[in-house]
């Protein structure tokens, strides 16, 4: 059963020079899936994942996430519908920093009015596997950015969604955090058999993918399973994104 | 976390970014109650200045409360404004337009109420010292505290009513826009601004007119021009922040020796922006203070008034005798012996006044009487009173307007007498007063020694005037003759009559006490205008630590970095209130009209205490604000 359809995809920035930032995109991603989006900058990457999430409308075509199309909803009905059926994780975390750790990821529930025994639970139960249930009365500015990205994967992950969406969720952090972060969405994935997409520039991060679908100048370019190997699928990686002749250079071991 | 919880902490805390709005609040707040303390104090609502005291009261309680209105508007929404990120991460996470309109309302009530308890609570606790203060200024006895239900349930109703309103009225305000432009809000390149040559040609030239309008104002043109000019600053200080200002700044970038010269570069071509974008908030500034610093200027000019004072009650004890009844000679008896028992070393006069009959005039308003002294009787009384006549004596039928008052103004007018056809005519005024207005009300004359006799009537009266340099003493006297200091002439009373000392002490105290009540309100005016100046610098300090961080990594010392944002602080808190003094300059020219006495020396009393106040509160903003830019830059 496919959870994320995305059909003929068009989107066009009006303005002074209007631009074709996508082109007849087609895609699906599969219940407990784990995708990753690569491409050079500019080809389009993010204004995809917006337009998946509801955040930007397509000029034209349709997204279908769990057999349901949000762009044809009203407000308030896209806005429960973000609530409930997705969960976000961003390059710069986009926590509330008036809020606790705690707060930050009860937050989703806070919004759809869950009584306080019921989010208690599935608090310590998301933290627990996290590995933030030390940090929970902290404040935002008394972490580390490792520590954010995985209570904002706990924000994202507490309402139990049909889909995770990811922007450059490794982008802000050093080599080790990001490797417990990518492990955490990982474990999420398998042990949950959560549904995630991902847009990534790292190539380290994209090998953690079941899938890797690149984009270029706006179209689908070409599309990487993982197979067993991780790091063969790396090199496949890096191979494809040598040949798309971007962002070759996010790693530099390769030139060498 | 329950959403009720959620928005509290919300608000708890982002107390820093609140500081200024709770508190100026809690301010206006704090001045209301202690206003409705007076004018629901039982002991208070009796006496006439008292009785004045609660009417000024009562409208200043409408100027704060119509104030607290728009400052409360104004504030709420410059806050959604530089939230508009927080909202979007919200709505992310799937917030519905009702539970947001619901988050802000709750937020606005929450620091609503909380400014109301603050208020009141420091109202209570200061409230006896205020009662202090104010009745001393009043005058009258200190009055005990007495915490009055009215008073509370007042204020707290009012406020609260002003958040409630408030709070749906931002609801309103709060336009969901395309989430993805919240998203990006603050991040987006802002656009270069754009300045129209013909409004900033308008600008210039509606306050150059009405700052020629005010100086040149004369007592009489000063009511028509009031209106006209106030509406012309007001229009043209606004355009003067969004156009004429940043056309300015835009010729001085064209001049490449002084706009790439150093820091210049950066001061300059982001003072375009700032102008631009803050031009609404440097026009409310401009305005507040402006009205903050008219306010208690012409109260403290008032001051002169007091000065002025000995001009216009030449006389100590002024008595007139309308007819020759013996009662006459007693109540003369009474007021020298009530001088004698006050020590007051005096001086006393007798003149002869004639009232004639006119048959025709060219005044607007023709008297059926004139009032006629001589000219001779004129010098007499002036000297007493110890002023110099320069004027020379009048012959023939040459005569001066009575002057009965500085504020007083005269158009040449001609009267035809009934006797004989006489015509007495007048082009000016006599140089003093010797018969204050409150003596007399008719309108008068001085002539010839010579037409003084020709002159027949039966209407003649006698003036008695008690001379002394000790005014002051008087005050009190004769109270079974006078009512609060004067007794008017009447038809059914046989004189009329003037107590200087105490009707200088009713004057003081009512200037006092205007002075008290502008002075709090001009307090409430002025910390609001800082208030606004605070949020501004919190809604920008995101885009300004970037630009700073930008800079920064370009190679800028620290000094260099101090330099730049003193500038531009001290832009920001002093350009409003630099023009705000030319305003006020301006306004107190078109004052001055009013008095005899220059008024300079308290004009520049008033402007510099706000200014010092003004220096103390950049300080210290600045020492906050490079604390918490550099603590993101190191």
């Amino acid at each position: 059963m496919s959870i994320l359809d995305v059909k003929h995809i068009e989107k066009i920035y009006e303005g002074k020079v209007a631009h074709k930032a996508l082109d007849n995109i087609n895609f699906s991603i599969e219940k407990g899936e784990f995708v990753g989006i690569m491409g050079p900058s500019g080809s389009g990457k993010t204004t995809l994942l917006n337009l998946i999430a509801t955040i930007d409308r397509p000029t034209s075509g349709e997204i279908f996430i769990n057999g349901k199309n949000p762009h044809v909803l009203n407000r308030k009905e896209t806005a429960l519908f973000r609530r409930h059926e997705l969960g976000f994780v961003f390059q710069h975390f986009n926590l509330l920093d008036t809020l606790t750790v705690e707060e930050n990821i009860v937050l989703p529930l806070t919004l759809d009015g869950e009584s306080v025994r019921e989010m208690d639970n599935k608090l310590h139960e998301v933290t627990g596997k996290l590995g933030i249930d030390q940090i929970l009365k902290k404040r935002t500015y008394e972490i580390s950015g490792g520590q954010m990205q995985r209570t904002a994967i706990a924000r994202s992950i507490i309402h139990r969604p049909s889909l995770i969406l990811a922007d450059e969720p490794t982008g802000n952090l050093d080599s080790k955090s990001s490797r417990d972060v990518m492990e955490t969405l990982t474990s999420i994935n398998k042990e949950d058999g959560a549904t995630a997409l991902m847009v990534t520039h790292d190539a380290v991060a994209a090998s953690y993918c079941h899938r890797v679908i690149f984009i270029k100048d706006g179209q689908l370019y070409n599309e990487i399973y993982r197979g067993d190997n991780r790091q063969a699928f790396f090199q496949k990686i890096i191979d494809m994104l040598a040949l798309l002749g971007g962002d070759s250079h996010d790693l530099s071991t390769v030139r060498l | 976390m329950t959403f009720p919880q959620f928005v509290f902490r919300n608000v708890v805390r982002n107390k820093r970014t609140y500081a200024a709005y709770f508190l100026s609040s809690a301010f206006s707040v704090l001045i209301f109650f202690v206003y409705a303390l007076y004018i629901f104090h039982p002991d208070i609502q009796k006496g006439v200045t008292a009785i004045l005291a609660v009417q000024l009261m009562t409208a200043a309680e409408v100027i704060m409360y119509l104030f607290s209105f728009l400052f409360v508007l104004y504030s709420v929404s410059t806050f959604l404004k530089s939230r508009k990120r927080e909202f979007g991460i919200l709505m992310m996470h799937g917030m519905t337009r009702s539970q947001l309109n619901r988050m802000v309302f709750l937020e606005n009530m929450l620091i609503g109420v909380g400014a109301i308890l603050t208020g009141i609570a420091i109202g209570i606790l200061t409230g006896k010292l205020f009662l202090m203060v104010g009745s001393n200024m009043v005058g009258i006895e200190s009055l005990p505290f007495y915490l009055s239900v009215r008073a509370l349930v007042l204020t707290i109703g009012a406020f609260l009513f002003l958040f409630f309103c408030i709070s749906l009225f931002t609801t309103i305000l709060v336009r969901t826009n395309k989430l993805i432009d919240l998203f990006q809000a603050g991040e987006k390149p802002k656009k270069e601004p754009k300045v129209s040559v013909f409004l900033s040609l308008v600008s210039a030239i509606l306050l150059l007119a009405s700052y020629y309008l005010a100086a040149t104002a004369t007592m009489q043109s000063l009511m028509f021009r009031m209106l006209p000019v106030i509406s012309m600053t007001i229009v043209g200080t606004y355009f003067f922040y969004t156009q004429l200002s940043v056309f300015i700044v835009k010729m001085l970038q064209k001049n490449r020796s002084l706009f790439w010269k150093k820091t210049n570069m950066i001061t300059i071509s982001s003072l375009a922006y700032r102008l631009k974008d803050n031009a609404r908030m440097f026009f409310m500034v401009t305005i507040v203070s402006t009205v903050s610093f008219c306010a208690v200027g012409t109260l403290a000019s008032m001051n002169v008034m007091t000065k002025q004072f000995e001009v216009d009650y030449p006389a100590a004890i002024s008595y007139i005798a309308k007819d020759d009844q013996p009662n006459h000679q007693q109540n003369l008896q009474q007021i020298e012996t009530e001088l004698h028992e006050n020590n007051v070393d005096y001086s006393t006069i007798q003149v002869p006044i004639k009232y004639v009959d006119i048959a025709s005039s060219t005044a607007s308003y023709p008297p059926e009487k004139l009032l006629i002294v001589s000219f001779s009787d004129y010098k007499k009384m002036s000297n007493q009173a110890g002023f110099d006549v320069t004027e020379k004596p009048l012959v023939r039928n040459e005569t001066l307007a009575m002057l009965t008052s500085h504020f007083e103004y005269f158009k040449p007018t001609t009267y035809t007498l009934k006797q004989k056809g006489i015509t007495l005519y007048h082009n000016k005024s006599s140089e003093h007063v010797v018969f204050p207005f409150q003596l007399i009300l008719d309108e008068g004359l001085v002539v010839s020694d010579e037409l003084f006799e020709k002159l027949s009537t039966e209407n003649i009266e006698i003036y008695t005037g008690f001379y002394t340099k000790e005014i002051e003493k008087t005050a009190g006297m004769a109270e079974n003759l006078v009512e609060d200091g004067r007794a008017f002439p009447s038809s059914d009373s046989s004189y009329a009559m003037t107590v200087s000392g105490t009707l200088y002490d009713n004057q003081m105290s009512m200037f006092k006490m205007m002075l008290f009540v502008t002075l709090l309100i001009g307090a409430v005016f002025f910390i609001a205008a800082g208030s606004f100046l605070y949020f501004r610098l919190y809604a920008d300090l995101d885009y300004d630590r970037r630009q700073y961080l930008t800079i920064t990594k370009v190679g800028l010392t620290d000094q260099e970095l101090n330099k730049i944002v003193t500038r531009q602080l001290a832009l920001l808190f002093f350009v409003p209130i630099a023009v705000a003094f030319v305003h006020s300059a301006f306004a107190f020219m078109a004052l001055q009209s009013f008095f005899a006495l220059s008024i300079a020396t308290e004009v520049i009393i008033v402007l510099a205490s706000f200014l010092i106040a003004q220096l103390i509160y950049f300080f210290f903003i600045r020492y906050r604000y490079l604390r918490n830019l550099k603590k993101s830059l190191i």
